[in-house]
């Protein structure tokens, strides 16, 4: 090869390489835990990686965690929803740091470590607090001291979703396509086998009466019993289901990522529309019924009010100009979301106006 | 959608997961047989850089005497075109191939961080990117341990970068010409060698270690491509390792190959041998045709 040859390959190598590293870094967890009210206060994301509690009324932050001068400790990010019970929170980092934290102050009471990302939320029931890691194993502490209850329950993947407690049963999905359930008090199944889905699961399953509703990556919502695990029915959708159902009188609704929202007949499955309603961009955050309307908001932060009885709308949609992944949270005629871009956000149920609440 | 996606990270991010599920599920195994697949596709273009490479080597005494013989560029430049065209090379088949890799590597990159889904966003990007059968959707998510590497992230303990720097340096060794007779040249070569291998090996510690796999598997494939099929006659692994001989101070216009590194021969001849054999498969294909 000729010098010219071999400094044009070099060019050409370098040109390449610095094209190639222009691509972009290794993706950051932003993080989607959704906005919860407690006590006059909400508690919710506004910075990556930090949780926030700040007054209803004034909209003031009255602390932050981690605190700014806590420079040891590094969330990474928030996916999973705050709980909170006798005056505390409990909430975990990407870091795989579960915590609880002081309502009143933010302080931290205790914490525990997992061995990977916690992405799911925490349930409370009992004075035990359940919550999943992406060490596969559901973990359950003593809410006041954080002493483990049980040896932690291994399942055969990551649990990305948020435990539901019910009269004694610890349901939980992971994503090695199962939903187990699991006895409070021991973590031992309850179930003769878990029931499995074709796809992973992602998203927290809903009950109501005797079943549970849960969607999963093998696009389908599926509806099992809660005492056996057996399937009462499913539902195809177009694409995977991450979104939590949500059921209320009778009604399962649900989001896509095929960009539809289904409504389903929660006893058979059959649809209660005439056809699912369409939307701009995948949806993840949860449903909410908030004055008898059914909001919706997408990941390119388009946010729809429906009818829930026959999915027309009943205002145009609005865009918020950032994206939302969180679930929502309805006080009174409000639906609270927290989008990407680090901003809370109050929509009007009934007529669809939106205002900024924090920062 | 972005036409580049379209066209190639999304067929990509496909073949990748179809691969992981036939494989167990593991990515790694999965990025391997991608390499061995890619290797395959480009080896025609692989095979035209190494001779284009060897007949621009075999050339260069007469390039040479060229640059010596014409001091206006314009005569010069058409006097090497026309060497060129009498010898039978084209200088753009060497990059070529390397070029070809650009568009992989970065589509490889992106369809990383895509399917390995280190953050839970990224799985909601993921689900608008696979194709709507069954068998790729159910896959998800997909195992990103392989060996002591967790695919979506760097590796941290140096092994892939010196896996992948060293295989470089192989690699380069054995396709640069050995007995280069022109001191900038050989100067220039010895840069490349060095610099090339330290670049992959620092960018294997920022990109996500499914990427520099990809790197050292095709490294290795391509060291024993090269070995197996299209090394000088007579070379040894030993004499890869070897230091080169140094540059004569004044190019040798015919100096016979060296050692056992890429035959130089003399310019006349080689040009002679290029437009001969080209002349004899003329003929022979003007025999065959005839024949039928």
């Amino acid at each position: 090869m000729s010098v010219r040859g071999a400094a044009l390959l070099l060019g050409l190598s370098l040109l390449g390489l610095l094209l190639f590293s222009a691509c972009g870094k290794i993706a950051t967890p932003e993080g989607w835990a959704a906005p919860v009210a407690v006590d006059g206060t909400i508690l919710v994301s506004l910075q990556r990686a930090k949780l926030s509690a700040i007054d209803q009324q004034t909209h003031q932050e009255t602390w932050q965690f981690p605190p700014k001068d806590a420079k040891d400790i590094d969330l990474k990010a928030i996916y999973g929803t705050p709980v909170t019970g006798d005056g505390r929170v409990y909430v975990g980092g990407f870091d795989g740091t579960f915590y609880a934290l002081d309502l009143a102050t933010g302080q931290v009471l205790w914490q525990k470590k997992t061995g990977d990302a916690i992405v799911g939320g925490a349930a409370l029931a009992d004075g035990t607090v359940y919550v999943g890691s992406s060490d596969s194993k559901l973990y359950a502490f003593d809410a006041a001291s954080g002493d483990s209850r049980w040896p932690p329950f291994e399942a055969q993947g990551e649990i990305w979703s948020t435990p539901l407690v019910d009269q004694g049963t610890v349901y939980v999905t992971s994503m090695d396509k199962r939903l187990y359930a699991l006895d409070a008090a021991t973590g031992q199944p309850k179930w003769p086998k878990p029931f499995e889905a074709d796809g992973a699961i992602g998203s927290t399953p809903a009950l109501a009466g005797d079943r549970l509703y849960v969607g999963a990556l093998d696009n389908r919502l599926y509806a099992l019993d809660k005492t056996t695990g057996e399937v009462a029915w499913s539902f195809k959708t177009d694409n995977w289901i991450w979104c939590d159902p949500l059921v209320a009188d009778g009604v399962v609704y649900v989001g896509g990522l095929d960009r539809h929202v289904y409504a389903l007949d929660a006893g058979t499955g059959e649809a209660r529309w005439p056809q699912p309603f369409s939307v701009k961009a995948p949806i993840r955050a949860q449903p909410a019924l908030a004055g008898g309307v059914l909001v919706v908001a997408d990941e390119n932060g388009e946010v729809y009010g429906l009818d829930p009885a026959t999915g027309q709308e009943r205002w145009p949609s609005v865009a918020l100009g950032s994206g939302v992944l969180a679930n929502p949270l309805v006080i009174d005629n409000g639906v609270f979301l927290s989008a990407r871009n680090w901003s809370l956000l109050r929509v009007d149920a009934e007529t669809g106006s939106f205002s900024q609440v924090a920062p | 959608m972005n036409p580049f996606d379209l066209v190639l990270v999304d067929p990509m991010t496909n073949i990748l997961i179809v691969l992981a599920r036939v494989f167990a599920g593991s990515f790694g195994v999965a990025i391997i047989v991608f390499t061995l697949v890619m290797r395959g596709v480009t080896f025609p273009l692989t095979l035209r850089q190494i001779r284009a490479s060897r007949a621009m080597s075999a050339i260069q005494p007469r390039l040479q005497e060229i640059q010596k013989k014409y001091k206006d560029p314009r005569r010069r430049s058409e006097e090497t075109m026309k060497l060129y065209k009498e010898a039978g090379v084209n200088p753009a088949g060497c990059i070529l191939p390397m070029l070809v890799q650009f568009p992989i590597w970065i589509g490889l990159y992106r369809t990383i961080r895509l399917v390995l889904g280190s953050t839970p966003e990224s799985f909601i990007g993921l689900s608008q990117r696979l194709y709507p059968w069954a068998y790729v959707r159910q896959a998800v998510p997909l195992e990103n341990r392989f060996l002591w590497l967790n695919l979506g992230q760097p590796d941290t303990t140096f092994l892939l970068a010196i896996l992948v720097g060293a295989s470089t340096w192989v690699q380069q060794r054995m396709t640069t010409p050995r007995n280069i007779t022109d001191e900038r040249q050989q100067s220039m070569s010895n840069t490349m060698m060095w610099m090339m291998p330290l670049m992959f090996a620092w960018f294997t510690l920022t990109v996500p270690s499914g990427l520099a796999l990809y790197w050292a598997a095709t490294n290795l494939v391509g060291i024993a491509l090269q070995y197996f099929y299209m090394r000088p006659a007579g070379q040894t692994w030993r004499e890869v390792f070897l230091p080169a001989p140094a540059p004569a101070r004044r190019a040798a216009p015919a100096s016979q190959g060296q050692g056992g590194g890429d035959v130089e021969e003399p310019v006349a001849a080689t040009a002679s041998t290029a437009s001969e054999s080209r002349s004899k498969r003329r003929r022979s294909r003007g025999r065959r045709r005839g024949k039928r």
